[in-house]
């Protein structure tokens, strides 16, 4: 099936680095708001929220990545409401929201095998804006549901052994 | 036939012709009219008439058929007839309707299941089919109405002027109970009548009867009660193993119940009614019952249970082994049950749907299983309890009872961690709900705190938590449709502020204990 990609991208920062996402996978942008936390769910899960009478569960990207493991959330906080392609309703927490860019998606840098926080296959490529990078993010690789069930337990799992350990 | 019972022999032969030819005498019988009214057949048309007239004249004998006897029979039986030539027209009426009677009768079997496909096409000109997600959007409509109408009452404790305070909090009210009206219809709209699940029962119980060579009368109650829709799907496979173990397990052989001194036929009953808020629904059977004995031998050979633990249980404990995996008390393997696999996927299915199963057996005299069911899948009744700074949700249907413990209440069994609550006759493990939840607790001592006693299944549970606070109405939704779910949560509501409750799953709270 011919997916027509959208090339127009959603830009945001992440730390210092822009990322960018198809702004077709994008639903909404809301300011943090009261987050209930899962009580067996991992540090970079904050918690569910009801977004459009679903809920939908916000991940902070910054601490999924190890960008920025002890991050502040405020009323500046932002979070980038997605859908991905098995319709799952997922809130990003990022720094802040940038603009929009009109990108050719076939023209894409491919991503390094190094030299960015995020492996590489969550990235769908790079494309340069004035002498800077913006790193595309594949957000149905990055939400993947079996990995991210997968991850949200085994961290959990390593948490507790460290808590164990240091014990 | 030919002539109406002859028994008496006061019949004389009635020949067709000779009847005709009395025509004119008879006035009445008309011909024409009567072939037309009686029969098809216009030749034996008054053969059907001839046994109309015996029955009107309740099976006296007649010397011979003339109306004049005829009427005279029938002015025994009432009395009203004056004049003859009235008689006649009045006859003429009785006997027409009572044709008209007498032709309906055996016609019966025929129109009766016309009428009812006729009754059926006229409902499905006057209803729809309709997706279950188009009803669930609309529920999550109501949910995001809910929501606005307590966000603008919140807004109006902070007004100032109390007047207007007043008048807006008084048609807020009128909006609330609307919303709540609106609320029911839509739920009622998810609501199909139990009929639809039982009806699918008889030719399951017809064809499992006959290759089991067993003779089941199968009979059921409550087809009016509703269930939610969504329910239904999953309630099929459990209902159906069930009955199919009950025939296979419970009812006995033809010549057993015999030689036992019961009915050659068993029987099947199952029942569905609503009570406490609660779906209730029965099968029962009048078979042997579970052998218990074997029940309880079997469990200890596959490492269920240990024997010393077997010794203590009660019996109502022993027969819920059946529901253990991988245990099965049948001597062979038919296509019918036996393969042990089954009562345990019964028994996570019933749970999946929020609910509960029991069984009570009687050796002899049969098994009933009782499955406990919420009304809704979509909303529930619930009590917010305070843990540490975090809020959660108990359904209410759930809750035992609950109790500020005194220290010698509890009891610390094996390694410390483990607390159980001795509460009258009964010993319920305590469950902190901070330790499940990791988080930090306002108290550490169970005596400072609040222990909520819940079913658990078919067992109860003392939950620890730090406080009571009120008790709502939610709608439920589901935690894994975007995330996956978590443990000891059975789902997730929107509060009226809008953010997110977590409902605690009582069922399966205590696994990772």
């Amino acid at each position: 099936m011919a997916i027509i990609e959208s090339n127009q991208l959603l830009t945001f920062k992440l730390g210092s680095e822009t990322y960018g996402i198809q702004i077709n996978k994008v639903r909404e942008i809301l300011t943090y708001p009261i987050v209930t936390p899962i009580p067996d769910a991992s540090r970079w899960v904050k918690g569910v929220i009801n977004l459009r009478g679903e809920v939908a569960p916000i991940i902070d990207l910054r601490v999924r990545f190890s960008i920025n493991s002890e991050p502040i959330y405020n009323e500046r906080t932002i979070v980038i409401a997605v859908k991905t392609e098995d319709a799952r309703m997922i809130g990003l927490v990022v720094d802040e929201v940038s603009d929009m860019e009109n990108v050719d998606i076939d023209k894409l840098y491919p991503a390094p095998d190094m030299g960015t926080s995020i492996a590489p296959k969550y990235l769908k490529g790079l494309f340069k804006k004035e002498d800077k990078m913006v790193v595309i993010l594949d957000i149905d690789k990055v939400l993947d549901k079996e990995e991210m069930q997968k991850l949200s337990q085994v961290s959990l799992e390593t948490s507790s052994h460290v808590l164990a350990a240091s014990a | 036939m030919l002539l109406p019972r002859d028994e008496d022999g006061d019949y004389g032969p009635l020949e067709h012709g000779s009847f005709k030819n009395d025509d004119d005498d008879f006035g009445f019988f008309d011909e024409s009219e009567f072939v037309e009214n009686l029969s098809d057949e216009d030749g034996f048309g008054f053969f059907d008439e001839l046994e109309l007239i015996e029955e009107i004249s309740d099976d006296e004998c007649f010397g011979f058929f003339d109306e004049e006897d005829l009427v005279q029979k029938k002015d025994d039986d009432d009395e009203h007839f004056g004049f003859f030539n009235e008689e006649i027209e009045e006859k003429k009426e009785v006997l027409k309707s009572s044709v008209a009677e007498k032709e309906s009768i055996p016609k019966d079997k025929d129109t009766k299941p016309k009428e009812r496909t006729k009754v059926k096409t006229d409902m499905a000109s006057s209803s729809i089919r309709v997706d279950l997600s188009k009803i669930d959007a609309l529920m999550n409509n109501i949910g995001e109405l809910v929501i606005a109408h307590s966000m603008l009452t919140q807004y109006t404790y902070m007004m100032q002027d109390q007047k207007i305070k007043s008048d807006l909090s008084e048609r807020l009210d009128l909006i609330d109970r609307y919303i709540r009206e609106l609320q029911e219809g839509v739920m009622s709209v998810r609501m199909i009548p139990m009929e639809t699940v039982f009806s699918k029962f008889p030719k399951v119980i017809r064809d499992t009867a006959k290759k089991l060579n067993k003779k089941i009368d199968f009979r059921h109650y409550g087809d009016s009660v509703e269930i939610d829709k969504a329910m239904i799907e999953g309630l099929t496979d459990p209902l159906t193993h069930i009955v199919r173990n009950a025939m296979d397990h419970g009812i006995e052989s033809t010549e057993r119940r015999r030689a036992a001194g019961k009915n050659e036929t068993g029987t099947l009953l199952m029942s569905a009614e609503q009570a406490n808020g609660q779906m209730i629904i029965k099968i029962q059977d009048d078979g042997s019952g579970i052998n218990l004995a074997k029940v309880t031998a079997k469990a200890i050979q596959n490492g269920i249970i240990e024997e010393s633990t077997a010794a203590q249980m009660s019996n109502e404990d022993k027969a819920m082994l059946i529901f253990a995996p991988g245990l099965s008390t049948a001597e062979a393997v038919t296509d019918i049950s036996g393969r042990g696999v089954g009562m345990d996927v019964v028994m996570s299915n019933i749970k999946k749907l929020g609910g509960a199963v029991k069984v009570e057996t009687e050796e002899g005299f049969g098994s009933t299983f009782t499955i406990v069911l919420p009304l809704t899948l979509a909303i529930l009744d619930g009590l917010n309890i305070r843990v540490g700074k975090e809020h959660y949700i108990l359904p209410l249907s759930a809750i035992v009872e609950s109790l500020n413990p005194e220290e010698g209440m509890i009891k610390q069994v094996g390694d410390k961690e483990s607390e159980i609550l001795m509460l009258r006759e009964e010993f319920i493990p305590v469950v902190r709900l901070h330790t499940v939840f990791h988080i930090e607790p306002e108290y550490q001592k169970l005596s400072d705190g609040i222990l909520v006693v819940v079913h658990s299944g078919t067992k109860k549970v003392a939950l620890f938590v730090d406080e009571f606070m009120n008790q709502q109405q939610f709608v439920i939704k589901p935690l894994d449709k975007n995330f996956r779910n978590a443990h000891g949560i059975g789902g997730a509501t929107v509060r009226g502020d809008g953010t997110i409750g977590l409902i605690i799953d009582t069922m399966n709270i205590m696994e990772k204990n």
